[in-house]
């Protein structure tokens, strides 16, 4: 039981993860008739807006590594490393997710030329709620397990 | 050392890392061998102990010494992973050493090797030869359920794979946010227009050579700031966000012939044809309903849409539109101040010239800047203009000779600096060198200037003049616009001039390849800024409000209520508010 629960958490988690990176190559900022992903606009942003500070120019630098801890999280789900790629998959849904709300409350004008677009942040904090929710069942789950181990369970 | 049971090979799936191999999922370690179950013995093959076989791990037959329990090592005993003497690997092998021609058959459970046994039917009982690398030889392992591992590995392998693909991707998509370039010139000018023509600001700011876009969006980002707190625009309104002007564009093209290479940098695009469509609406922008209504009291003016054909302009103007591109580190860029700067030259009937002025650095931005002046002061066009960033004006840098041609002979003022020293403030893309002092040698006369304060002094041939803020806007009321200036107006030239004298003018010098240079774009932006900041959230209501006395022409010729114009002034007096008026 315990082990299908666990199962179930990487699984759910996984497809968190997809649904997180879907939502970065989805709309984030639009600019006149042209819409930019969160690539192009983590590009755009540094580019373009002086004074940001440091922990908002490292975010936006390291902003396509993602992707590949992503990867690596998954990978680690499929060989059955489930608590590193549970902590690994926590770290990137609440860094990512973070950033995705943050973008997804901006309000500007619906004719202002540059702005947010919804969709992408939304989708892409979708994902990373169905990331904590996974990764909660993988973490919690062998603890729950040992706890009642310890009190007497078989 | 562990020993799991027999056949349960690792599975990917089997436990999580709390559990290494070797405890089942139960979480309970059990025995590798059944602890007490006999073995299979057959009728002819008598045990010593029949029927009461002990299970292995226990067996120490033909007076061997007990082996050490489970998950115990004996002291000397090599580390665990290898197969020892003694030792079995993982259950395949009873526990114990069988001497050559001491084993008794039947004691061998099935799957099951005893050392030194050959299995049944290989070679006779008893004739096995020994030798060390019969001794040594593993026995086959049996086969273990792996599906699950190399199920995993390759998901794994897969999804690493395609998190490469993805990585690649958004690499080459965040670089690509940035300027870039294009491949011809022709190419660059289309993308310009392409990005004009879908009002995309950001992608129009990318399109600039990146020195260019620089300059441009530390201005925008800068004047932002400002007029957020001078309360014109809304605190959320973005820097890149132009003010309520969308334009787009329609059937663009070029001339067939191609762009004209000026030189192997510089290259003319020729716009002919299409339409560009501009719609201007002042109430999509994040201007504060506190300067709209000052600005318009009426009302703000609807959206307006306008449409200029390219063919026309064309026609009026008798050649094809100009877009001046340039090539930076192999790719080309529309260049807003190289267009300009051609657009200049044809009107003066001015072709480029074949060669630039070199640009030549100084050690120092405090340098950079003393050279500049000495060169204005000696009236040497040349090495000013090599002293100008060559990035930022690399446009000045072309165009240079054409205008020192242009200017002709002009003489030197004779004037040499002996000292000058700055206070130096760094400003985004540079530094601000204000002067601080400065000493002049004019025909062995000394002029000397400093500023302390919010005042300069000025002393030359043994008289002293000081200037402060309140004298300069003492001067500035008693000018031509100022009988007439209303109070809250004068207020604002106060707080200006106040701002100015405390801030000091200086010089914005930047660094290009370890050389400093003076930066002409960068200079204008920070005096601009100086203004700006040197002036109140209510200074600034006040100029808009001099339009809350009329509208259309009539606003321009009429002061505002409470400050007539006095009933003997002239035409040329009521030209000379108006021309205040509009400079505010």
């Amino acid at each position: 039981m315990r082990t299908v629960v666990a199962r179930l958490g990487a699984g759910v988690a996984t497809a968190g993860l997809a649904v997180l990176v879907t939502g970065t190559f989805l709309p984030w900022l639009r600019s006149g008739s042209v819409l930019r992903d969160s690539y192009q606009s983590a590009g755009a942003v540094r580019d373009l807006v002086g004074g940001l500070n440091a922990q908002v120019s490292a975010l936006l630098a390291g902003w396509p590594a993602v992707i590949p801890c992503c990867a690596v999280s998954v990978a680690g789900y499929a060989l059955g490393l489930r608590r590193s790629a549970a902590i690994l998959g926590l770290v990137v849904a609440v860094t990512v997710g973070t950033a995705a709300g943050l973008v997804a409350v901006q309000t500007t004008g619906a004719a202002a030329l540059v702005g947010p677009v919804t969709i992408g942040p939304v989708v892409t904090l979708v994902g990373a709620t169905i990331v904590l929710i996974g990764t909660i069942t993988v973490v919690i789950c062998p603890r729950a397990a040992r706890w009642g181990a310890a009190g007497g369970s078989p | 050392m562990t020993y799991p049971g027999s056949g349960g090979g690792w599975s990917p799936h089997q436990g999580d890392e709390q559990q290494p191999g070797g405890w089942p999922p139960g979480g309970q370690p059990q025995p590798a061998y059944p602890p007490t179950a006999p073995q299979p013995v057959g009728p002819t093959a008598p045990g010593p102990y029949p029927g009461e076989q002990p299970p292995y791990g226990q067996q120490y037959p033909y007076g061997q010494q007990p082996p050490d329990p489970y998950g115990q090592q004996p002291p000397g005993a090599p580390p665990s992973g290898a197969p020892q003497y003694g030792q079995q690997p993982y259950g395949q092998q009873p526990y114990g050493q069988q001497p050559s021609g001491q084993q008794s058959p039947g004691q061998q459970s099935p799957g099951q090797q005893l050392f030194g046994q050959q299995p049944p039917g290989q070679q006779p009982y008893g004739q096995q030869q020994f030798g060390p690398a019969n001794y040594w030889q593993p026995a086959p392992p049996p086969k273990r359920k792996r599906t699950g591992l190399m199920v995993g590995v390759i998901v794994a392998v897969v999804v690493l794979a395609a998190g490469g693909v993805g990585t690649w991707l958004a690499l080459n998509r965040t670089a690509a946010a940035g300027p870039t370039g294009s491949a011809s010139p022709q190419a660059a000018a289309t993308k310009l227009l392409a990005d004009v023509g879908n009002s995309d600001v950001i992608g129009i700011v990318n399109d600039l050579p990146p020195a260019e876009a620089a300059l441009l969006r530390d201005s925008i980002s800068s004047s932002t700031d400002q007029l957020k707190r001078l309360q014109v625009v809304k605190p959320d309104v973005n820097s890149q966000q132009p003010a309520g002007v969308s334009i787009s564009t329609k059937g663009i093209t070029f001339d067939p012939a191609g762009p004209q290479r000026v030189n192997d940098h510089l290259a003319i695009a020729k716009l002919t044809g299409g339409t560009i469509t501009v719609n201007a609406d002042l109430a999509k922008y994040g201007y504060t309903d506190k300067f709209l209504k000052s600005v318009f009291p009426n009302g703000t003016p609807a959206s307006k849409t306008q449409t200029l054909n390219i063919a026309d302009g064309v026609r009026q103007l008798g050649h094809p539109i100009r877009i001046a591109t340039v090539e930076v580190n192999g790719k080309w860029y529309p260049s807003l101040f190289y267009s300009i700067t051609d657009a200049a030259l044809q009107s003066a009937n001015q072709q480029w010239p074949t060669r630039s002025i070199p640009a030549t650095g100084a050690a120092s931005a405090d340098d950079a800047v003393r050279q500049f002046v000495q060169a204005l002061l000696d009236a040497n066009i040349t090495q000013a203009i090599g002293l100008t960033a060559p990035d930022e004006m690399a446009a000045l840098h072309d165009a240079g000779q054409a205008i020192v041609d242009a200017s002709g002979n002009p003489h030197p003022s004779g004037v040499k600096i002996d000292s000058i020293t700055f206070t130096d403030r760094s400003v985004a893309g540079g530094v601000d060198t204000v002067l601080s002092s400065m000493t002049l040698n004019s025909n062995g006369d000394r002029i000397q200037i400093t500023q302390g304060g919010g005042c300069y002094s000025i002393q030359a041939q043994g008289h002293s003049q000081r200037l402060c803020a309140s004298d300069l806007t003492q001067q500035m009321r008693a000018g031509a616009a100022g009988s007439f200036l209303p109070p809250a107006f004068t207020k604002v030239l106060q707080d200006f001039a106040t701002g100015m004298m405390n801030s000091g003018v200086g010089i914005v010098a930047s660094q290009v390849d370890g050389q400093w240079y003076v930066s002409p774009g960068r200079t204008i932006d920070q005096f601009a800024l100086d203004i700006f900041s040197s002036i109140s959230p209510d200074d600034f209501a006040t100029c808009p409000r001099f339009h809350q006395h009329g509208n259309g022409r009539a606003a321009h010729t009429r002061p505002p209520e409470g400050h007539p114009v006095p009933a003997d002034t002239t035409s040329a007096e009521q030209q000379r508010w108006s021309v205040a008026h509009v400079r505010c």
